[in-house]
């Protein structure tokens, strides 16, 4: 049983990792560099993604590109909520991580998508390069491949919103969930393993 | 064929019965492996022929060079969740891409792929062809109503209209083929054009041949007529709200019927499966070589499927060359174009052709 | 009539040429730059990750003086804790950390630096899985001393 299992998730793991549609989905600077992403000389389509697709509905990858205000908060969430399961989420620049420079002052700034949505690659820069997020897109295939069907459940229990959107749609008030704890902003040291081996860095 | 396979059933010791109840199902296997197989490689061609055309490289990941591309796209949306909305019609929103997707089968059925190679050979076989790819338009009504999505409601409209104004010129086009041929039957129109590359029908009626390409583009909604899924207006038109498996097969329906519409042209203007000289190249060339009447039939078929298959890739390369190519048109222009240039062409050119008819033929 | 048939033909002309120019595209070589196997050629003056560099003798460039915490424009990004060594009375810097996730590669803490201790290298690759992890401490920023006089090199060769 469990051989066949994982047959079938090497064939699923390899089917959709080859084939992330991302959802056209682009808010500010970032955006920019996630369009000449997928123009001519770096080609986001060599990883079969170039499928940007315009309805939630058919996409798997919403690339969170640019800064995220409280005015957009909702309807990310919703679009997010409209995506059908396995869905992922790369948030790509400062802005989308912990707010950026919008951090410390900004009345309209949601500081970092993950207090949304559950992220599962995070992406340095402002804006990072077009391979940059190419290399995003590699990461998230290498997550994608370790994932197993049997653990489906666990997954759709960790892809939630980690808001509650309110029941009246008129008013766009996010409400934290209560299950999920808030993460605080800016640096973070509480919780951090200091031994955490970082690679080489690549200089000259 | 029949005795045959009945032949191989009764060594099986199955009675005579089951042969001639699965008879009738075999071929619409085929031709749904056929399908599906000529999707599968049109949306590759097509994503790496955009990609060329714009100097991309186009996928090249999967598999060699991009190959399983596509195999990968359609096992991904297998497994993807169905999303249903609450206030959505249940019935008619599942049975839509049905809708939309089995008369594009059928149509394959009527299509004379080689001289032989044709599952439903009957006298009105063009006749029908067009019934039935207008009908594919009531299962995109369908999508875009029952998904109880303004978006969708919209694309279903405005594919229904564009639908409506391009079957007019379309069908008075492909009247010129049956005056010329004198029949509807598409494989005597076939068997009409025979005599090489100067006695196809595109010489006689090469406006109506404009016209049909035009139209044909618009039937399968694709760009520069694709305002049913027009993204920057539409989120993604009457699909809006399908996600997975019913996604895939509207998705499987329009690049079908893109390739069957490419087949169609092929066969009324380009000689179908005939080949451009006098006679075939396998007779000239090797039948002094094979002397077996057997061998050389099957020889035959193989060139007829050759010129059929080249034709039709001609004329897909044509559609997807004018993809990259030319942008969206506005939705008053997409009508005017329609009803006031494509539809007195159209008359201009059934005219003409009737005309070169009776000097041809005297009465 | 007339005006009609001239503007079919000039539209007929005018797309014509657009299939054109299209196809002439699609004979020339691609220009893609297969990215995981080639890197790009970055420019040279290109911000990428921060680092902290090393004297040859291999400690801290830094001295603690907190002038990029200033100039920052991210408030707190750079955190630096430093002690007073009793003997020698230098201070010591003993933390140091980054925020990567925040940092928008301004380049203005390089500028700044009265000992250039902190450059930008070239390493943009910095995706990862887990937020907690962007977080650069000293250790992670440090370089040993023979890169730091490579990029030290580098930025003096850039000035000039
Ligand atoms: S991270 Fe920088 S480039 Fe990206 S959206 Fe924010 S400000 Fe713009
Ligand atoms: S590069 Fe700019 S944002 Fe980043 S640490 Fe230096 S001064 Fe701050
Ligand atoms: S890095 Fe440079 S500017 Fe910052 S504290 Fe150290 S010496 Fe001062």
């Amino acid at each position: 049983m469990k051989i066949i299992f994982t047959a079938i998730d090497i064939v699923y793991n390899w089917a959709r990792s080859n084939s992330l549609w991302p959802l056209t989905f682009a808010t500010s600077c970032c955006g920019i560099e996630m369009i000449s992403a997928s123009a001519a000389s770096y080609d986001i389509a060599r990883f079969g993604a170039e499928v940007f697709r315009a309805s939630p509905r058919q996409a798997d990858l919403i690339i969170t590109a640019g800064t995220i205000t409280h005015k957009m908060a909702p309807a990310l969430v919703q679009l997010y909520e409209q995506m059908p399961e396995p869905k992922y989420v790369i948030a790509m620049g400062a802005c989308c991580i912990t707010g950026g420079m919008y951090e410390n002052d900004s009345y309209s700034v949601v500081r970092g998508v993950d207090r949304l949505i559950p992220v599962d690659v995070y992406l340095p820069g402002c804006p990072p390069r077009p391979e940059a997020l190419l290399d995003a897109i590699i990461k998230l295939q290498k997550k994608m491949k370790t994932e197993s069907l049997l653990e489906r459940k666990q997954y759709l229990e960790a892809h939630k919103p980690r808001v509650i959107l309110s029941e009246d749609r008129d008013c766009e008030i996010l409400l934290p969930n209560p299950d999920f704890e808030v993460i605080h902003w800016g640096v973070q040291t509480i919780g951090y393993d200091k031994d955490y081996k970082k690679a080489e860095v690549n200089c000259v | 064929m029949y005795d045959l396979y009945a032949k191989i059933l009764n060594i099986l010791r199955l009675p005579e019965i089951i042969a001639q109840l699965t008879w009738a199902v075999i071929p619409f296997a085929c031709i749904a492996a056929l399908m599906v197989f000529v999707v599968i490689f049109l949306v590759l061609m097509e994503r790496k022929f955009l990609a060329w055309l714009t100097v991309r490289k186009g996928p090249n990941r999967v598999g060699p060079n991009g190959f399983l591309q596509t195999f990968a796209d359609a096992i991904k949306l297998l497994f993807k969740e169905d999303i249903m909305s609450e206030e959505t019609n249940k019935l008619l929103f599942t049975i839509a891409p049905v809708i939309a997707f089995a008369p594009v089968m059928i149509i394959y059925g009527l299509m004379p792929f080689t001289e032989h190679l044709i599952a439903i050979n009957i006298a009105v076989g063009l006749f029908l062809v067009f019934a039935l790819s207008s009908l594919t338009t009531v299962g995109i009504v369908l999508a875009g109503w029952s998904s109880n999505n303004k978006y969708s409601l919209l694309g279903g409209m405005r594919s229904a209209a564009q639908a409506i104004s391009y079957e007019i010129p379309l069908v008075i086009a492909v009247l010129s083929i049956a005056v010329l041929a004198g029949s509807l039957n598409l494989k005597e129109i076939v068997t009409a054009q025979s005599g090489g590359l100067f006695s196809w029908n595109i010489f006689p009626a090469f406006i109506g041949f404009i016209v049909l390409f035009i139209c044909s583009i618009a039937e399968v909604n694709r760009v520069p007529f694709d305002l049913p899924e027009a993204e920057s207006e539409l989120v993604s038109g009457y699909n809006t709200e399908y996600s997975g498996m019913k996604f895939a097969l509207f998705f499987l329906a329009e690049y079908a019927a893109l390739f069957i519409m490419s087949v169609l042209i092929s066969t009324l203007f380009l000689g179908g499966y005939l080949p451009p000289f006098n006679d075939y190249l396998s007779i000239i060339l090797l039948d002094n070589i094979i002397k077996n009447q057997a061998i050389m039939d099957i020889l035959i078929h193989l060139e007829q499927g050759f010129w059929l298959v080249a034709k039709t890739y001609t004329l897909l390369f044509l559609i997807i060359w004018i993809r990259g190519t030319l942008p969206r048109l506005r939705a008053d222009q997409l009508m005017g174009f329609s009803w006031k240039f494509l539809l007195p062409l159209a008359f201009i050119n059934l005219i003409l052709t009737s005309i070169i008819k009776l000097a041809i033929q005297g009465y | 009539m007339k005006n009609a048939v001239n503007k079919t033909i000039s539209g007929i002309i005018e797309i014509a040429r657009g299939m054109a120019t299209i196809m002439k595209h699609f004979f020339r070589p691609s220009i893609t730059l297969e990215y995981p196997e080639k890197k790009p050629d970055l420019p040279p003056r290109f911000r990428g990750r921060l680092a902290l560099l090393t004297n040859s003798d291999g400690t801290d460039a830094c001295i603690g003086c907190k002038s990029c915490v200033k100039v920052c424009p991210c408030v707190d990004l750079i955190q630096i804790e430093t002690s007073k060594d009793p003997e020698t009375k230098k201070i010591v810097v003993e933390q140091f950390t980054i925020d990567i996730g925040r940092c928008i590669f301004c380049g203005n803490c390089t500028e700044i630096c009265p000992k250039n201790a902190i450059v930008s290298t070239d390493e943009f690759e910095l995706a990862d899985y887990s937020r907690e992890s962007l977080v650069f401490d000293k250790k992670a920023l440090t370089l040993d001393p023979e890169k730091s006089q490579r990029l030290r090199d580098k930025k003096e060769k850039e000035v000039k």
